[in-house]
């Protein structure tokens, strides 16, 4: 961050540097894949125990409420540390969803358990055969009394084979409805007819799985909002949950693997990946700014929806940037499949990269935020609207 | 009102007046003059305070914020305005910090239009073969021989300000133009602005003439450099967003294939990709501008300076792509953004010098 800090500002950095160094074990830190639970909740709770797991969540239920340069402080502090990524899909996503739409019963049930890690959740949105066309979705739900039997195909679930429970959009209109017949609905993943299937990703992690759903029987009450409006609601936190995707914390992580790397080949001593260093930096330091703009106008009547689509496609592809330069600075390495032990530290050179090339796809890829930008923000019409 | 709004304010006032001169068409004729100083200009806009922008109301300037100045700035690299308006306002904030008789006077002249003060700041080194600037102290004055390095976007100037080392100890000098000893050879730019090289034959600078000398000489020169760094980036950044929001409305009006061409893909694409690389260069600027006065300054400056530069050269040149072949035409104004640009750029010295001087910040 550029911009001076507060004493109460540094005061924060400093503790949060204590409580890093005090509570997060060797074994977790400067990884590149998401922990197992096993190993990464107990960590997650003691974060929720000091109070610091939901940054951006008011603090009526139960967040920090972190002003934007106290979140900011957080991700560098985390960055520097090395900090383990932790599951996300209930603090950034399902938990605000649940604030401004869900039911006194389900936030009674739900926001505790996100907030101390004892429900772990994933995101039921892409199929097969619905990705950035997610509104053309297959997913039944039938309403049968007071349930809906649900028959479908999810997809790219981050941590589907981990997660207890899992938010997914569904169709309980008629086929065919697009926007129209589709509702967002909370499933229980112990339930009957739930079957998941772990897929192996290109940097050769199995974070992500496919959700069979056969027969599965939800309670109405666990339906979000009214029955149809399913993608109005998702909809609704898009711009949110660009933000979250676009903040800078794994461009922090990214510039310090890049740093470290330069410095294990000795790519760090010469002035053409010095220059390249810098540069990197400098998009951190401008993703940083973009941040703090997108929350700032998320909060005044700005314009988020076209920060909040500038801001991921920036992070995600600067972040991209970084893992370039840094495979540049591994040099002949670069492609090492094991992080390196050296000495008491061990460090990887190629998983963070491969990783990181999802990035530009999920969240709504950045063509869909491109096409996004050019049409809501910039007027241009599309093009498979009929020509005047 | 936020501090965006008031930016937002000032922006518009000040491109208001921009569009009164005669906007890009005024930078047109101005380009096709060279050597051309639109005086009635400079004094219309001394008239609204824009060289003491950021000079103290009591001092008789318009006590702006550093953000409303290169908000003020962002109007004026939007309609191309031809005078060197970033290094004034840099050299007015250092002639209002120093107890010079002379300083005060130059600030007068300058506040009300009737002078044009440069300073010789560049990230420029000499070029080999060239003597480089010598500095004696030769009496209670200073004796200089030798080249400066060159600077960009000096037209009209009656006055540079010049930082050295004489006698030991860093000083800054008021350097009228027409001195003796001094041959200011200007050279004619591509956008009708003027680029200086100031060659020195024994020059002799009166002690009254030396504004500042010391530790506070060297606070307030570095303090003047990376303001004007921030200027220029400011206006590459308004520059940038003027050129792009045109080529935008090209975009819809222009038809080929039976469409305007702005529906199709690739276009739209592009387009939005521009887009977002102005919207994170100005929010990158205007978080410098906090940095600005902290010992985070001189870092904050590189990076906006750096990312401006890049970002107004990519994108400009991508509006002219997308122009087509009218692009290419002298006739569109298109054209006149890539030039200023040009300039601006060199004058903040461009992406990879302001990549080598930001590393230079960073413990290795």
């Amino acid at each position: 961050m550029l911009r001076p800090e507060s004493a109460d500002e540094q005061r924060l950095r400093r503790e949060v540097s204590d409580w890093l160094q005090a509570n997060t074990p060797d074994t977790l830190r400067q990884l590149t894949f998401r922990p197992v639970p096993g190993a990464i909740m107990p960590w997650y709770r003691k974060l929720y125990e000091r109070g610091w797991i939901a940054p951006h969540w008011p603090r009526e239920h139960g967040g920090m409420g972190a002003s934007p340069a106290e979140q900011v402080i957080l991700f560098e502090e985390m960055a520097r540390f090395g900090a383990p990524d932790f599951p996300s899909q209930g603090i950034n996503q399902i938990g605000p969803l649940l604030i401004k739409f869900g039911s006194n019963a389900q936030r009674a049930l739900h926001l505790p358990r996100i907030l101390s890690g004892e429900s772990i959740w994933c995101q039921g949105y892409s199929e097969p055969g619905a990705g950035s066309d997610l509104a053309s979705l297959r997913t039944r739900a039938r309403l049968e009394g007071a349930e809906l039997i649900v028959n479908g195909h999810k997809t790219w679930t981050t941590w589907g084979q981990h997660a207890h429970w899992m938010y997914a959009l569904v169709r309980s209109g008629e086929p065919g409805g697009g926007h129209e017949g589709i509702s967002f609905v909370l499933i229980d993943l112990a339930a009957a007819g739930v079957t998941r299937r772990p897929i192996r990703n290109i940097a050769g992690d199995e974070e992500f799985c496919e959700v069979l759903l056969d027969h599965v029987h939800v309670p109405v009450a666990n339906v979000v909002g009214e029955l149809g409006s399913g993608w109005r609601i998702a909809t609704a936190l898009l711009n949110e949950e660009r933000i979250r995707i676009g903040s800078p914390l794994l461009a922090l992580k990214a510039l310090a693997r890049l740093r470290a790397v330069a410095r294990l080949t000795g790519a760090a001593g010469e002035s053409y990946m010095q220059e390249r260093i810098a540069h990197m930096e400098i998009e951190v330091e401008t993703l940083i700014a973009a941040y703090l703009d997108a929350l700032e106008q998320l909060e005044g009547d700005g314009d988020a929806a076209s920060a909040s689509a500038c801001l991921k496609v920036f992070a995600t592809e600067t972040v991209q940037r970084i893992l370039d330069v840094a495979q540049e600075a591994a040099g002949g390495m670069r492609a090492l499949l094991r992080p390196l032990q050296l000495r008491a530290a061990s460090i990887d050179l190629s998983e963070m990269f491969l990783q990181s090339r999802r990035l530009s796809i999920y969240g709504g890829s950045n063509e869909i935020q491109r096409s996004l930008i050019a049409g809501r923000v910039l007027g241009l019409a599309d093009a498979r609207r009929k020509p005047s | 009102m936020s501090a965006l709004d008031e930016r937002r304010l000032i922006a518009r006032s000040a491109a208001g007046l921009l569009d009164g001169l005669g906007g890009i068409a005024r930078a047109r004729r101005v380009r096709d003059a060279w050597p051309m100083f639109d005086r009635s200009a400079w004094r219309a806009m001394a008239e609204v305070a824009w060289p003491g922008s950021l000079v103290p109301e009591a001092q008789g300037g318009a006590g702006l914020r550093l953000d409303e100045t290169c908000a003020l700035l962002e109007a004026a690299g939007s309609r191309i305005a031809p005078e060197p308006l970033a290094a004034c306002i840099a050299a007015a904030v250092l002639l209002a910090h120093s107890a010079a008789p002379a300083a005060k006077l130059l600030l007068q002249g300058l506040l009300v239009g009737e002078q044009v003060v440069v300073p010789v700041v560049s990230a420029d080194r000499l070029w080999p073969g060239e003597s480089p600037l010598d500095a004696a102290r030769a009496g209670a004055g200073v004796r200089l021989s030798g080249t400066a390095p060159r600077i960009a976007d000096t037209q009209g100037a009656s006055d540079f300000l010049l930082g050295v080392v004489a006698g030991g100890e860093f000083i800054v000098v008021q350097l009228e133009a027409s001195s003796r000893g001094l041959d200011v050879r200007t050279s004619r730019a591509v956008d009708g602005s003027s680029l200086a090289e100031l060659q020195f034959d024994g020059l002799i600078v009166d002690q009254e003439r030396i504004l500042l000398s010391g530790a506070p000489a060297g606070l307030a020169f570095d303090a003047l450099a990376d303001g004007l760094c921030l200027g220029r980036a400011a206006q590459l950044v308004g520059l940038t967003g003027e050129a792009l929001r045109i080529t935008v409305e090209y975009l819809k009006t222009r038809e080929q294939f039976g469409r305007p061409i702005g529906s199709f893909q690739a276009l739209q694409h592009r387009a939005a990709t521009m887009h977002i690389e102005v919207a994170v260069s100005r929010a990158l600027l205007y978080e410098a501008c906090s940095a600005y006065g902290t010992a985070q300054q001189g870092r904050a400056a590189a990076a906006a300076g750096a990312r401006a530069c890049g970002a107004a050269l990519r994108v400009v040149q991508d509006c002219v792509q997308l122009h087509g072949a009218i692009g290419f035409a002298d006739e569109c104004d298109i054209g006149l953004f890539l030039r200023r640009a040009m300039v601006l750029a060199g004058a903040a010295g461009g992406e990879m010098r302001n990549w080598r001087r930001y590393a230079e910040f960073t413990p290795s």
